[in-house]
């Protein structure tokens, strides 16, 4: 990889692999994969079903180490989970024990902030993403979109250096997806902070994306870096532009080869 | 024609369900029966009118009806007083290793095998030892009631803590917690109802154990006056002893819950 832009990039995957050693035989679910996302910059990674996308997301979380390779935040290697990294589940993963406020102020108790602080600071974020009068709400009497915005807030709160999300949305209607999608591109824009999106809607990737990430099939590696310049702000009129659906053909080609398992991929090295 | 179809249901008549009351009916009635047409004698099983009588001059003592009257408020504090404590000391040990149990492969290993391996022991099994190791006294009741109650507890408390979701250990630690942290905000507040169920479940075991260690020979207590009155033929005074045991075990229950409910978040699960 070429040294400058290295140093200009804020999230490095260099050269990473994962084995996975189960019931005594060994997989490869992520091989030399290689991807870099500069500062406040959003990428999006797509890829077919079990080519190793939230492997990738739990090694840069920190939940899983690497097998081979490297991963840096800000020059610094990811060794474990920390708050620098926020990471949104697919699946709710709110506290069911705590309400709305307490969830969103969890990590700033953690740092030692007192109760009041942290919730003047989980109201103000909560009002970011339009939830501050149901702050004394537990999760369990909130709908699954609202939960998501709850989750949202949960990181921001933290001021993460990078926002780490596995299909977020996967489990949305279509139409609360839409508000969702929009909510996010707000926060990210106003907030300046990276994002590294899982997701296997191609449409939904370059909605969001400055670039995306395309993989191939287990052991996922990367095919493709296709950069999306639609104009920002994206809104809804974005959905319908013509340039995107050029964009999504062009993606949906490249995962339909890369699903073919007689097909060899000439892997690029995005850099 | 068929009846159109009306979304009210009928209301519901506001009624006693009489149902309940019909086998306490019989069996007061048969109790009447035998005792009044004179089938059993007194010293076999007294009159419930006389069961009354015993209990409210047990409780009051404006009769003087026998040796224990008015004296209910003594040996009840007595026995509450080692239920406490005995329930405390099975608490303070069985909820921690319960917990840790649950959430530390290494607590578990170290811990689970010999809990399970001493639990095999029935608990009136510890009688005989724990009267040699404590004599005759609250000490061996305490010891009896810390010791049924623990296993309960530990063994609810780390079910709880096992039914801790991994995505909320991750969840957690992303968002900064620490091994110390992870304990106490997320193993804890996610084990609570279980734990709260297990402490429960020991403070009935508690009383049960009371009995066992009171029957032993101390000068006080509701067990103690059961086996005594058993001495003095007083059959009336066992029956009074086992009911008022009833109600004191049934308020400290009621007792644990309402403290629970203060305790627990609300949230509907
Ligand atoms: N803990 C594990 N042990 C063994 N194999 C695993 C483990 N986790 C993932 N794998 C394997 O790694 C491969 C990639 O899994 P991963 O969950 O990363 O896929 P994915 O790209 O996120 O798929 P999807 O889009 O369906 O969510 C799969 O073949 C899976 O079986
Ligand atoms: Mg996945």
């Amino acid at each position: 990889m070429d040294p400058a832009f290295l140093q200009s990039c804020h999230l490095v995957v260099n050269r990473v692999s994962k084995r996975f050693v189960a019931n005594g035989e060994s997989l490869w679910a992520v091989r030399d994969l290689t991807l870099c996302a500069r500062p406040g910059e959003f990428a999006a990674v797509v890829g077919p079903s079990g080519c190793g996308k939230s492997t990738l997301l739990a090694m840069l979380a920190g939940f899983e180490p690497v097998t081979e390779g490297s991963i840096t935040l800000e020059g610094r290697p990811v060794a474990g989970p920390g708050p620098d990294r926020g990471v949104a589940f697919q699946e709710d993963a709110l506290f069911p024990w705590l309400t709305v406020a307490g969830n969103v102020g969890y990590g700033l108790r953690l740092q030692g902030r007192s109760r009041a602080a942290a919730r003047e600071e989980a109201l103000r974020v909560l009002n970011l993403v339009g939830l501050e009068e149901f702050a004394d709400y537990y999760p369990a009497q909130l709908s699954g979109g609202m939960r998501q915005r709850v989750a949202l807030a949960r990181l921001l709160a933290n001021r993460p250096r990078a926002l780490l999300m596995d299909e977020p949305f996967g489990a949305l209607d279509a139409l609360t997806r839409m508000e969702m999608q929009q909510l996010l591109l707000e926060v990210w824009t106003k907030l300046n902070v990276t994002v590294l999106f899982v997701t296997h809607d191609v449409e939904e990737a370059i909605f969001l994306a400055d670039r995306v990430y395309v993989l191939t099939a287990r052991p996922g590696r990367v095919l493709r870096r296709v950069e999306v310049d639609l104009p920002r702000p994206r809104t809804p009129d974005t959905y319908t532009d013509p340039a995107l659906t050029e964009l999504r053909h062009e993606v949906l080609a490249l995962l339909l080869e890369a699903r073919n398992p007689s097909y060899v991929p000439e892997v690029v090295y995005p850099y | 024609m068929a009846e159109p179809l009306t979304l009210d249901a009928p209301a519901p008549r506001r009624c006693l369900d009489w149902l309940p009351f019909v086998l306490p009916g019989m069996l007061l009635s048969t109790w009447l029966l035998l005792t009044g047409t004179g089938h059993l004698p007194e010293y076999v099983l007294p009159s419930p009118g006389r069961a009354v009588l015993t209990a409210v001059d047990f409780v009051w003592g404006r009769w003087q009806l026998n040796a224990y009257s008015g004296t209910f408020l003594g040996h009840a504090a007595a026995s509450l007083q080692r239920v406490a404590l005995g329930f405390a000391l099975a608490a303070v040990v069985g909820v921690p290793c319960g917990l840790l149990t649950g959430c530390s492969q290494w607590t578990r290993r170290l811990l689970d095998p010999t809990v399970h391996a001493v639990r095999a022991v029935p608990g009136i099994g510890w009688l005989p030892i724990a009267m040699v190791w404590f004599g005759v006294g609250t000490r061996t009741t305490v010891f009896l009631i810390a010791l049924a109650a623990f296993f309960p507890i530990y063994v609810n408390a780390a079910l709880g803590a096992r039914s801790v979701r991994p995505l909320w250990v991750r969840a957690a630690k992303m968002l900064g917690a620490s091994r110390r942290d992870l304990f106490f905000t997320v193993t804890l507040p996610a084990g609570l109802t279980a734990t709260a169920d297990g402490l429960r479940l020991g403070l009935g075991v508690s009383w049960a154990y009371l009995v066992l260690g009171e029957l032993t020979g101390v000068p006080d207590g509701l067990g103690a006056v059961m086996m005594d009155a058993r001495m003095n033929g007083q059959v009336e005074i066992i029956l009074v002893t086992m009911l008022a045991i009833a109600v004191v075990g049934r308020l400290s229950d009621l007792l644990l819950l309402a403290l629970f409910r203060r305790v627990l978040p609300p949230q509907p699960r």
